[in-house]
Parts: structure tokens; sequence; C-alpha cells
């Protein structure tokens, strides 16, 4: 919708191809869209190894390319990010700091009174996953060192799938089998596993004992804080897309010379709900209107990337909320 | 007198021999469960526990008595958990006005459609179960896709007595007791057996082989779409997959089928399934319980199931095993 509203207001034709998140579908996705003679394409990929295709593509093709919810990683994919920054068409990346995600979502958990925390995964091996495993372990680690004297504990995860009777399956078996765990970490998933982990605890009797926390805002995520069956949850992050399209745009214009010694690369806040009232507000100024207008996304469109970053950087709530009051 | 001849007698005993598979199940339920149990005494295997691994079972045991009415007839039929998927779907949405009738018949009706559809393009095809139903996979899941809009579908919080006891116990055990009927007092059971067993043979007593192939396939997603039911009540929500990813649905109620098939010659395949799943059950809490990995569970539990059916299942010298 927020890509709809930009293309809009920029006068912009938008092509969207659905790939699944299958590799070759993301190849051939990037080629159909180069024979369809598109401008620009941002993508979201589904693994660092597809980009090399997709960067070779844009090259061949002289069609600019930026990732959204995703970035190539420097160490576990070298050639892939060596190509990217020698490029002269792969713009550059906005994705989310998955690792400070899941630090922050560990200290709200620890600050909030939760001593031992259970944590369910989607599937092993998953790149998110892993990064928000990595900042679940330094904010329980974090948290450790600042309070030697009142320990925070954080189980070894399992796997509940991307459906809510397995979310559910595994979140009773991770709960019954530690009895005494008072919080669980649902990593993610696509909100499934979420809503079967919240009907487990319902069925054990303990929504409201047992600290949730998780990422993607469920539809009724109000309700959830209200039953208190949500501890907090982050989310929100659906204008990441946004300023990937903001780069492409100007890169097709000739604004953002892209270097060929390096990318541009945005990395974008993720928002943080814990109460029903941060809801009310999230709903009011992200999903009931855009967090930004048409005015605003064409301001943003002659942004100098620095500005850009800059826009990306300071997106929160109370951001959205003083911005649009003040109009 | 060696142990082979020994159990050979047990199992062909007049008083004993009736229970031999089910015993045989029995004693496999507690040793896994006496395995976790002695590894972490603290956190497995309690009977509330228990109730929780029955509860979750029960669920895979009523798919896969329908499961069996076209295994055993020799054919194979991928389109199960697209069938979970488009059926919890219509499900969700006709209860959103109809309240429960119509998270039932919803359900009900999608899965007899989706068996009357893949029975007869099937037979009228003629090409290869797996083939049919792998096709017929894709349309399903994105029929689900486009009824559902794309959007996640979640049950009304006053219609989800059907994922809890006693509710999801009742209709269990009604479908457990239906698919015994239908395996022992039917036609249908009857000939699925002899379809499996020889179709050439059944084809020149008599029987009709599509009519009864057809009939199979509309059983088994009768009982898949109950499964939904139980499933979408459990979960409380259901969202469409596409490019296969129902496939994942699948293998759940087939493993436990396995263990009807196995074990069909010792005992009713319809109680095999449901103690069977209640093993699968254990196993995977029990893992849960011990931290251990999930690819370290999957590892176990597809050895499991393999050692126990080879076991169960072993071959005379010399049989043909296609």
């Amino acid at each position: 919708m927020i890509l709809d509203a930009a293309a809009k207001a920029l006068g912009v034709e938008l092509v969207y191809v659905d790939q699944n998140h299958i590799s070759e579908k993301v190849t051939a996705s990037m080629e159909t869209l180069a024979a369809a003679g598109c401008d620009g394409v941002i993508i979201c990929n589904s693994s660092s190894a597809e980009m090399t295709s997709v960067i070779n593509t844009a090259n061949e093709n002289k069609i600019y390319v930026a990732q959204f919810f995703r970035s190539i990683n420097k160490e576990s994919n070298p050639n892939e990010y060596q190509l990217a920054v020698s490029s002269p068409y792969y713009v550059g990346t906005v994705h989310e700091d998955e690792v400070d995600n899941g630090y922050q979502l560990a200290q709200v958990l620890a600050e909030k009174g939760y001593r031992k925390i259970a944590l369910m995964g989607w599937e092993p091996g998953d790149a998110t996953f892993l990064a928000r495993w990595e900042g679940y372990k330094k904010g329980v680690e974090g948290w450790n060192k600042e309070h030697p004297n009142d320990l925070v504990e954080l189980l070894e995860p399992q796997y509940g799938g991307t459906t809510s009777d397995t979310g559910r399956a595994t979140a009773e078996a991770i709960l019954s089998s530690n009895p005494d765990a008072d919080a669980l970490i649902v990593a993610g998933g696509g909100g499934d596993p979420l809503i079967g982990a919240i009907q487990a605890i319902e069925g054990l009797g303990k929504t409201g004992q047992i600290g949730v926390a998780s990422t993607d805002f469920l539809h009724d995520l109000d309700v959830q804080l209200q039953k208190g069956a949500i501890t907090v949850e982050s989310g929100g992050h659906f204008a990441d897309p946004l300023f990937a399209f903001m780069m492409v745009y100007n890169a097709v214009r000739g604004k953002y010379e892209v270097p060929t010694d390096g990318f541009y690369e945005i990395v974008f806040p993720y928002i943080f709900v814990s109460s029903s009232e941060d809801y009310a507000n999230f709903q009011k100024y992200f999903i009931d209107e855009l967090p930004y207008n048409e005015e605003e996304m064409k301001a943003m469109a002659d942004y100098s990337f620095d500005q850009l970053k800059e826009t990306a950087a300071k997106l929160s709530i109370e951001e959205v909320m003083q911005r649009h009051s003040e109009k | 007198m060696t142990l082979s001849e020994k159990i050979q007698q047990l199992k062909t005993h007049k008083v004993y021999g009736r229970y031999y598979g089910v015993g045989l199940l029995v004693m496999l339920a507690f040793l896994f469960w006496a395995f976790f149990k002695i590894l972490t005494p603290d956190n497995f295997g309690s009977w509330e526990a228990l109730s929780y691994y029955l509860q979750y079972s029960i669920i895979y045991s009523v798919g896969a008595c329908g499961v069996y009415f076209i295994v055993t007839m020799g054919l194979f039929d991928f389109s199960i958990g697209a069938n979970v998927v488009l059926s919890s779907i219509v499900g969700v949405i006709l209860s959103k006005t109809f309240g429960y009738p119509g998270l039932i018949i919803g359900c009900v009706i999608t899965g007899i459609i989706i068996g009357i559809l893949n029975g007869f393009i099937y037979v009228k095809l003629k090409i290869p179960s797996m083939i049919v139903t792998v096709g017929l996979m894709l349309i399903y899941e994105s029929l689900a896709y486009f009824v559902a809009k794309g959007e996640k579908q979640s049950l009304a919080s006053d219609l989800r007595g059907l994922g809890v006891a006693p509710g999801n116990i009742i209709v269990s055990a009604i479908m457990f007791v239906l698919a015994y009927l239908i395996l022992k007092y039917t036609k249908m059971g009857t000939y699925a057996h002899a379809i499996g067993s020889n179709e050439n043979m059944a084809k020149n007593m008599g029987v009709n082989i599509n009519k009864y192939k057809v009939l199979g396939f509309v059983t088994q997603h009768f009982f898949v779409g109950v499964m939904a039911i139980l499933a979408v009540s459990y979960g409380t929500s259901m969202t469409a997959v596409t490019e296969m990813s129902s496939m994942a649905r699948n293998f759940t109620p087939l493993m436990g089928c396995f263990f009807g098939v196995a074990f069909r010659k010792y005992c009713s395949p319809i109680v095999a399934i449901v103690i069977g799943e209640f093993i699968i059950s254990i196993i995977f809490n029990g893992f849960v319980a011990l931290g251990a990995p999930t690819t370290i569970q999957n590892l176990i539990t597809g050895a499991a199931l393999l050692i126990i059916v080879a076991l169960t299942l072993r071959s005379v010298k010399g049989t043909v095993v296609k």
C-alpha cells in the first residue's frame, strides 16, 4: 500500500512479481522484470547467494536494483558482497537490525521481571532467526553483566514451524517441559506460530503469567496486549520498502550516483509496542493513515541520501504523531 | 524354542494373538515414554502432559484414518495438506456468519468436494495418483489463497471448543469409530484391501475398481476435512500457502497411516494409527523436554519409524517388496 501511494505521488508505474522466496524464482523474476523493460527493481530476496544472478542481470540490462528487508552479509557471502560493492547498478539495501531487535526484546522482558525465557524459532538455520537469536543472547548477557545477582536464563530454541497448530504444539511442549519458564519469545515465522503459542499459554491457564515477546504485529495485537497475552512486540517495519523505492527512484533519475566501490545502506528501525495505548497510536498513525502522506513522499524523493537515511532512522510512533499532529 | 518361535506362537495364540498388535504398540508407547522419563524425569510425561500429547496427536490420527483408505489401495495423495488449508479457510469464513455449523459444514463439504474432484480426475485422466494430486494440490493452494484474499483467517474465540478437550476428543472418537465401522462392515473397507492386494483379481471378481477408488478419495478427504476442523480449532488460525508449502502437512498423517498399514495383520489399523500418532507425539515432546535440536528430533523420529515398521513387517525370505 505504501509503495502504491509513493508510486502514485511520483507518477511511477509499479509491477509486482511474487517469487515466494524460492531461489530460482528470484533469479527468474529479475530476468522477467528486465525483459519487461523496468528501469529499477527493489527486491526482497530469500538468500544472499541469489544476489549474484540478480546483480549480474541488473548490470547486463542496466537496471538499478536495491534490496529491502535484506542485506548481503560481508562475512558469510564475500563474493556476493564484493559484486554488490563494485556494481554500478546495485544501489544499496534497506534492512532491519535483527540483532538489535532481539536485544531490545530480551531487555524489555528482563526489565519487566522475567527470569527464565524459553525460545521458539520457526526454521533451524534461517538467517533472520539466527540474527534475532544472537540479539536475544546479547540482551540476556547484557542484563546479566549489569545485574550479577539477578540473572536471566535464556533456554535453547525449539522450532515451531510456520503454522499455528505446530506453533501451539511446540509451545505446549516447551512450557510443559519447563514449568518454571516465565517468558516465551516467539521469534517470528509470519504470525501463525505466535497465535498458536498464545493459545497454548491460554490452554495452560497461564495467560498474563507467561511473558510473551515476538516480532511482526498481529492484526489483533491491541486485544492481546489488553489481555496480557503479549508483553512486547516489534514490527511495523512495512515502510522499509519505501526507502528502497526512493533509493532506486533517485538512482534512475540520476540524482543518486551509484558508487563502484560501495553502496547505500539504511538500517531501518523496528517499532516496539508494549501497551494497548502504543498500539492504538500505531493503528492511527501507521495503519489508518500511512506514516508519510503524499506531500511528504514527494519531498522525500528530493532528499539527499543522508537526509533519506536520517528520515528512516528517526521513524517511530512518536515521530509520526508529532509530524502529523503539527499539520 | 527360539525367541522367534515364541513370538510366532504368541501371534497365533487363540486368546493372546488378537491382542498381540495392540500390546506391542502399547509397549512401544510405554518404552518411549519410559526412555524420556528416565532421561528427563522432572519435565516430561506427567499425566497432564500426556493429555496434551494425546490431544495434539489425535488431530493427525483423524486425518491418518482417512489416508489409510487410499494408501491401502496402493495410491498416494499429496493434496492432504492443501485440503486442510482450503477446508479450514472455507470453514473459518463460514463460521463468521453461521458459527459452529458454518465451521463444521464448511470444512467437511470442502473436504468431500476435494475428494470427489481428486477421485474423478484420477479415474478419468488415468495417470498416477501421485501426479494428479500434486497438480491438484497446487490448484487447491491457489484457491485457498483467493478465498482467503491473501489474509490470515482467524477463528473467533467463542468457536474454538473443538480444539480443546472434551470437544476434540469427542469428535476424534466419533471419527475413529466411523473409520473402524467403514473398514469392518462396508464394501468400501473390504474392497479397499482387495484393490490394494491385487487390483486385477478384484476387477475380475466384479469389483467396480474406479467407483471404489473415487469413494476412497472421498472418504479420505472427508476425514481430512474433519482433521481441518480440529487443526484450525487447535491452532485458531490458518494462512493460505502456495508453492507446495502445504506438503509439510501431509507427512504426519502419512506416518500414522504407515503404523496402520504395518500393524493391520495384528490389530485394527485404526487402533494402530491412534497409538502410532501418540508415539510420534511422545517422541516429539520427549526431544523438546531434552532440549534436543529439531534436526536431531527429525532424524531420530524418522529412524524410529523405519525401525518399528521394518521390525513389524519382517518379510519372509524371497518375498517381493514393491
